[in-house]
């Protein structure tokens, strides 16, 4: 097995709650403690247990010794039970205790913010020194490509960074340091970078991965390229086949399978609804987003394209997304399930799992559509305000770039469980290969090990997730209604400029 | 209320409060469950386990306590009775 599991049920974050959980037991345990010391040292001073003795002389003189000796062990007994080596000495030990365990759920969050933070100051300075050394490096590389020719330079580079992939981590990490890096560089650069930064509405210097990404994109705007509203209006969708009747997906793997013919581009710009009926004769559904299929930065008819992606890592709406709710919406409609509050998993590969954690992220969408799950393959999502009621899953490749484009880790929490596999030497393609390793066919292996470490049940954290998935992809063998829809942009306009 | 009423509830009060402590040593016992590993994690696993084990024995020593005010209350009684014959 070489996946490798962190975040969700078993995960960190989830300990760490745990401990905050058990810190508070401890510390309630503790007062609960005080307040039976409080009444068994009342025993001594009880009116019946001081006045029994008498009481007992008075009808049986005889007795009355025996009644004191009896009361004065009952107020040594309370006295002892009670004290220090009972239970106010157990309290005080309890409170301690409870205060130790919450002062060191405290000290692993603050070190693990610190290293965090000390990690993104380090990628920041090395990639403001980068900028310094940008002239030499592009000498370096062009010398590169004259020996070896195009080709030969970018097969280097996608076996570099499948060696290397800490070198995405780096350089994505510290955009920001790098932008800010390039604008002292010459007068010039100073003065577009500043330029696009103010159309950006960015205050310079960018102070975060997600501000330098707005600054390049609207530097890409500039020269005419990646800005979907300036060329596109609106968007529609058509069924591409009839509603099929087919088996449920099996696993996460019949998930992923589902991602693997969305990619086929002989037949681009699907999306797929599938409709998994419950016992209860409601349903789940399914809607799965495909990855990016055009790169020209001039945005087509075709939503899933390159603007797409830069929009998303922007964070601004896209006709993609409008489309993928287009086609939800119609199916849902179809089947006469609309406002059911009918369950919703979201998921794709590479842009399709951003588009997916865009879509979770947007209160608009949930306001019409209960999304209880998410699940990506070798996408960056981490910076998406997914609700913590949504439960999500993130397959990554450690040697796919993709995942690594937004520079943070996962958040580590209850609900997002991250599984990362090390495709160590075997990639799809026999060599080294980040563009392999960000394949369909990886994530997919990737996902056949994920269903056999559910069925062994060695992780918790994808115990939890599987028996959440149950609705979508827990029901082999059922019948399930799948449809795939063509999203198109439409009302082309003409760019500013032409 | 006399004085054996008196102890009899002062007796049930006791038998509450040990009632109680069980209940504390179960919640201590609970957190056995609690995924902390690490050296620390291993110490507190282990105290946790001996506040249980102190709480259950502070538990039966409240018991005794309560048979011991029982016992006085019998003993008033005892008495009382006697002089009524």
């Amino acid at each position: 097995m070489t996946i490798d599991v962190t975040g969700g049920a078993g995960g960190t974050a989830a300990e760490l709650d745990d401990l905050d959980r058990a810190g508070g037991a401890v510390a309630r345990t503790g007062v609960t403690v005080g307040q039976v010391a409080a009444s068994l040292s009342a025993v001594g001073w009880d009116p019946a247990v001081n006045a029994a003795a008498f009481v007992v002389a008075r009808h049986d003189l005889a007795s009355a010794a025996g009644a004191a000796g009896r009361v004065t062990l009952i107020a040594l007994h309370s006295l002892s039970v009670s004290g220090p080596d009972g239970a106010a000495g157990e309290a005080v030990r309890l409170a301690a205790l409870g205060g130790s365990v919450a002062a060191a759920a405290a000290g692993y969050r603050a070190a693990d913010a610190a290293a965090a933070a000390a990690l993104d100051d380090l990628q920041d300075t090395a990639m403001g020194l980068a900028a310094d050394a940008l002239p030499l490096l592009a000498t370096v590389a062009l010398a590169d490509v004259a020996l070896e020719g195009p080709e030969g330079a970018l097969h280097r580079l996608d076996a570099l960074v499948y060696d290397q992939p800490w070198l995405v981590d780096a350089a994505t990490g510290g955009l920001d340091g790098l932008v800010r890096g390039l604008g002292p560089s010459d007068p010039a650069s100073a003065f577009v970078l500043g330029f696009a930064a103010a159309r950006a509405g960015v205050t310079w210097p960018p102070r975060t991965e997600e501000d330098a990404v707005r600054v390049i994109a609207e530097l890409a705007a500039l020269g005419g390229g990646l800005e979907e509203d300036a060329a596109w209006s609106g968007v529609e969708v058509g069924e591409a086949t009839r509603p099929a009747t087919v088996p449920a997906p099996d696993g996460l793997a019949g998930l992923v399978a589902d991602a693997v013919e969305l990619g086929d581009l002989d037949d681009p710009a699907r999306v797929r609804v599938t409709q998994v009926p419950q016992p209860d004769g409601s349903s789940a559904w399914i809607l799965q987003l495909p990855g990016t299929q055009d790169w020209d930065p001039h945005p087509g008819d075709n939503p899933f394209d390159l603007s797409t992606n830069v929009a998303l890592m922007t964070g601004e709406a896209t006709l993609a997304a409008a489309g993928g709710t287009m086609a939800l919406d119609d199916a849902m409609a179809a089947a006469g399930r609309s406002g059911s509050g009918d369950p919703v998993l979201l998921a794709g590969h590479s842009q399709g799992g951003i588009l997916a954690a865009s879509l979770a992220s947007s209160a608009a969408f949930r306001s019409t559509h209960r999304v209880t799950g998410v699940v990506t393959m070798g996408s960056p999502i981490a910076q998406f305000p997914i609700p913590k009621e949504v439960q999500v899953l993130s397959l990554e490749h450690v040697q796919d770039p993709v995942p690594r484009l937004d520079a943070l880790p996962n958040p580590d929490r209850p609900t997002w469980t991250t599984v990362r596999r090390d495709l160590g030497r075997g990639t799809p393609r026999g060599r080294p290969s980040a563009v392999a390793a960000h394949g369909t066919a990886g994530y997919l292996q990737t996902a056949k090990e994920v269903d056999a470490a559910v069925a062994a049940g060695g992780s918790r954290s994808l115990t939890v997730w599987s028996g959440t998935a149950a609705p979508f992809v827990g029901r082999a063998g059922t019948p399930v209604v799948s449809t795939d829809y063509h999203v198109r942009r439409t009302d082309p306009m003409t760019p500013p400029g032409r | 209320m006399d004085v054996e009423e008196g102890l009899r509830a002062c007796a049930a009060r006791v038998r509450a409060d040990a009632a109680r402590l069980v209940s504390c040593a179960a919640a201590m016992s609970a957190l056995d469950g609690v995924a902390w590993r690490s050296a620390a994690g291993d110490l507190f696993h282990v105290q946790a386990a001996q506040r249980a084990a102190a709480l259950r024995v502070l538990a039966g020593r409240a018991e005794s306590l309560a048979a011991d005010v029982e016992a006085l209350a019998m003993l008033v009684r005892a008495a009382e009775e006697g002089d009524h014959r």
